[in-house]
């Protein structure tokens, strides 16, 4: 299961529009495989086609955020953002637990950050880092009142949102970029 | 008595791979897990019904190509399988990780037949 990456000279050229579509294609690829009882049509269709040219707000009711920052030649975080009951619902299904099984606080943030971090490094393997000198994070809890996560010291550039609809509830997965990485693009 | 030794400083993860091992229908008897190579070594050295090992690469104290390699001094590749099982999925790491002595590579995510895959003749 090793995936073809994309040559340096095309990960160079990724613009904020071109890395979403990657990451869409990377929340597909763990979802098919890692959630196992969610219906992979429902989970992985983005809902509706639009996304956001900007994040000017906090989509209301999302109470949990992960992030897991990446760093090489483009630098930025990769983002979920989930409500109690979607979160709930990623754990049980990435842990496949029986629906009569206690679900502890812990086991829902180590879920969601496996979860982005399985992203991330499917992101870092496809798109970011076909030589290998990108550095991922380790998942990180995301203050969820903060409309972008915080890369250090590093200016935000700009960040793309696509929200995704299960049952009845949604997440969203998010890609941000540092200025620096924006100015060299 | 053939047992599988999962190393990943994830516990999330370690879960996942456990049921996950359920899910291939493979025969075994069970599943230890440990957090990291240095652990993973300990739990070696203590139960030679271990048939194969399932690693992370990126783990703290003693990573998976440390771990592989430090193996490789002391179990041939015939009578102690190792299987990577990472989301490193560069062609530098996994010729790395073969190069070391892993006799498989799994990138995360992956599905139940990629496990089963990897691990069929280890337990066969």
């Amino acid at each position: 299961m090793v995936d073809t990456p994309l040559s340096p000279e095309a990960t160079r050229q990724l613009a904020p529009e071109e890395l979403i579509d990657v990451l869409k294609d990377c929340v597909r690829e763990v979802f098919v495989s890692m959630l196992f009882s969610f219906d992979a049509g429902d989970a992985c269709e983005p809902e509706g086609d639009a996304i956001a040219p900007a994040l000017p707000s906090e989509p209301a009711g999302f109470d949990c955020g992960i992030e897991v920052e990446f760093s090489g030649a483009v630098s930025g975080a990769v983002v979920l953002r989930a409500g109690r009951q979607a979160a709930e619902e990623i754990t049980r299904s990435m842990l496949m637990m029986e629906p009569d099984e206690v679900l502890e606080d812990e086991d829902v943030v180590d879920a969601l950050g496996e979860c982005v971090n399985l992203v991330a490094g499917t992101l870092k393997t496809r798109a970011l880092d076909p030589l290998g000198t990108f550095q991922l994070a380790v998942p990180a809890s995301l203050n969820p009142a903060s409309v972008n996560p915080a890369l250090g010291d590093r200016e935000v550039a700009s960040g793309r949102r696509q929200v995704y609809r299960l049952s009845q509830c949604s997440f969203s997965m998010e890609i941000w970029t540092d200025a620096a990485s924006a100015e060299e693009a | 008595m053939k047992k599988i030794l999962v190393v990943d400083d994830s516990s999330t993860m370690r879960k996942i791979i456990r049921r996950t091992l359920r899910q291939t229908g493979l025969a075994f008897d069970d599943v230890l897990e440990a957090e990291n190579g240095i652990e993973a070594l300990s739990v070696l050295a203590g139960d030679p019904a271990i048939r194969v090992v399932l690693s992370d690469i990126n783990m703290p104290e003693m990573n998976g190509i440390e771990l592989v390699t430090q193996l490789r001094t002391q179990h041939d590749a015939t009578a102690l399988g190792v299987v990577m099982v990472t989301t490193e999925g560069g062609e530098a790491m996994v010729k790395t990780a073969m190069e070391r002595g892993a006799n498989g590579y799994v990138t995360k995510p992956f599905t139940p037949d990629a496990i089963k895959d990897a691990l069929e003749v280890h337990l066969g």
